[in-house]
């Protein structure tokens, strides 16, 4: 049956992975209304406090809320891909894949792919509200951007791994403990500098500070101030996505 | 040449430290055209010795052949030649019946034309021409099953698996599939697992019986009934399956 005009199975089965993660009301709202809601509202907030008062809360100011609102957003995406993943396993939806000829890198191109779609949208919607906000609009963005869409990946890996090794009931509330844990410790609500000690440490032991960091910085960019956590969340990403390759091929050879 | 060949396959799992088997050196062949069916008690290993036929588990010894192609070795090929239609509905719940036909039909390989037109020709036989545009996840349990053997039939499959495909149905609904069943084993071969013995009976060209992962008896209803001295079927199945509640 193979076609010369066929996609590639990855391909088909990421665009299916697309509408259905498109098409769930949940997306919009947690993936979407929920992080540019809470961006708008810190910014009406920091707006209506006045200069001086907004002077003390510097990591709610437009330039560093963004990076915590992508972050916050991006975070949302391990939700979905667990969700998809898990509930993929409880139907045998993927049983009858692993008898097609589709291969272990369809899949994960697959599942990967079908996220990264509301990545990129939830990026560009933060970045395009925060100039509405005042922003600077400057070629950094760009960037920025792309960091955003490229450490989503990180979290997408954080979904496949849950998705793949807890059961539908079960993956939902464990990810959203991941959305607030990677809110929590990114730093978005309190400055992590003015903190100092072991609490800052022990955040930046995670990569959720250093993606907010790389933003924050890319946004300004004090490019000598990304490449060290660019390293650090990178390196996590690579990790992250190699642990969540393993664990879901060792969950499909498990049937 | 054999539409399925399984030789020997054999699973062992591992359970609250003691070693389970699943599957215990079961051997059967089936023929093009043939609807043959696997019966057996929960837990008998129907469904772990299906998961090995397709590739899905991977056994501890023996092997399997579909059409030629060991499922091990040449898996592509072999996959290519069958396809599944598993016991929960298995259907994307936000896809259309559209889509869903469509997106099989592109995962083993053909172009959107030709996936387009094959999903209305399956959705025309299976009955479901006028709910294409519908979402999936809305359709009636009935529905649900007929969509999931669509996706099943869809890429022309040599020979599919059929994990109770009528398990929940209604009686109108369940005899609309043994019929559509009855019409695709004209070109393909049909492994059918059901607890339901008056559709195996109906169905199935020839039985087997598996108990406690292995097949105790193979034959045609009325050979299964001879061997077992029963006149009933279900006395006959309960008996070759070593059961007690023989009335």
């Amino acid at each position: 049956m193979k076609n010369p005009k066929a996609l590639s199975g990855g391909v088909v089965f990421a665009r299916r992975n697309v509408l259905e993660t498109m098409r769930s009301p949940a997306s919009w709202a947690f993936g979407l209304a929920l992080p540019i809601g809470i961006f708008i509202i810190m910014q009406i907030i920091v707006n209506s406090i006045g200069e001086r008062a907004a002077a003390n809360v510097p990591m709610f100011g437009v330039d560093r809320f963004t990076g915590g609102a992508v972050i916050f957003g991006a975070a949302f995406l391990s939700l979905f891909c667990a969700m998809l993943i898990s509930s993929d396993r409880a139907q045998s939806f993927l049983s009858r894949l692993y008898a097609s000829p589709l291969t272990s890198v369809d899949y994960i191109v697959g599942y990967m792919l079908g996220v990264l779609p509301i990545a990129a949208a939830q990026s560009v919607t933060i970045f395009v509200a925060a100039l509405c906000f005042g922003l600077t609009p400057t070629v950094n963005i760009l960037p920025a951007l792309l960091f955003a869409v490229l450490f989503s990946v990180m979290f997408v890996s954080i979904g496949m791994i849950f998705g793949s090794t807890l059961s539908a009931k079960g993956a939902p509330p464990v990810c959203s403990a991941v959305v607030q844990v990677a809110a929590l410790l990114s730093g978005m609500w309190f400055d992590l500098d003015m903190i100092g000690g072991g609490f800052a440490v022990f955040c930046r032991v995670f990569p959720f500070a250093h993606v907010y960091d790389i933003i924050r910085y890319a946004l300004t960019g004090d490019w000598a101030n990304v490449w060290l956590p660019f390293v650090i969340a990178f390196a996590y990403t690579v990790a992250l996505t190699a642990v969540a390759v393993v664990v879901f091929e060792k969950r499909a050879k498990k049937g | 040449m054999k539409a399925l060949s399984v030789c020997n396959i054999e699973k062992r799992y591992k359970a609250h430290r003691r070693t389970v088997t699943a599957v215990d050196g079961v051997s059967f062949e089936i023929d093009c055209g043939e609807i043959f069916g696997l019966l057996g008690m929960n837990g008998a290993g129907k469904s772990t010795a299906i998961g090995i036929c397709t590739g899905l588990i991977k056994p501890d010894g023996g092997s399997v052949s579909v059409f030629g192609h060991d499922v091990a070795t040449d898996t592509r090929a072999a996959k290519n030649l069958l396809n599944v239609s598993p016991q929960e509905t298995a259907v994307a719940p936000m896809l259309s019946v559209r889509e869903n036909l469509m997106f099989i039909a592109s995962v083993y390989g053909a172009d959107k034309v030709e996936a387009k037109e094959r999903a209305e020709n399956v959705a025309e036989r299976l009955g479901l021409s006028d709910r294409l545009n519908d979402r999936a996840g809305k359709l009636s349990g009935g529905l649900k099953r007929r969509l999931s053997l669509g996706m099943a039939l869809i890429t022309e499959p040599k020979l599919v698996f059929l994990d109770e495909p009528t398990l929940g149905l209604d009686v109108v609904a369940r005899r609309v599939l043994w019929q559509i069943i009855r019409d695709i084993s004209d070109n393909t071969a049909v492994v059918l697992t059901t607890h339901y013995l008056e559709e195996a009976e109906a169905l199935c060209d020839r039985i087997a019986v598996m108990t406690n992962g292995r097949i105790t008896a193979v034959g045609t209803v009325d050979e299964l009934k001879r061997r077992s001295g029963e006149d009933n079927f279900e006395n006959a199945f309960l008996k070759l399956a070593g059961e007690e509640f023989v009335l």
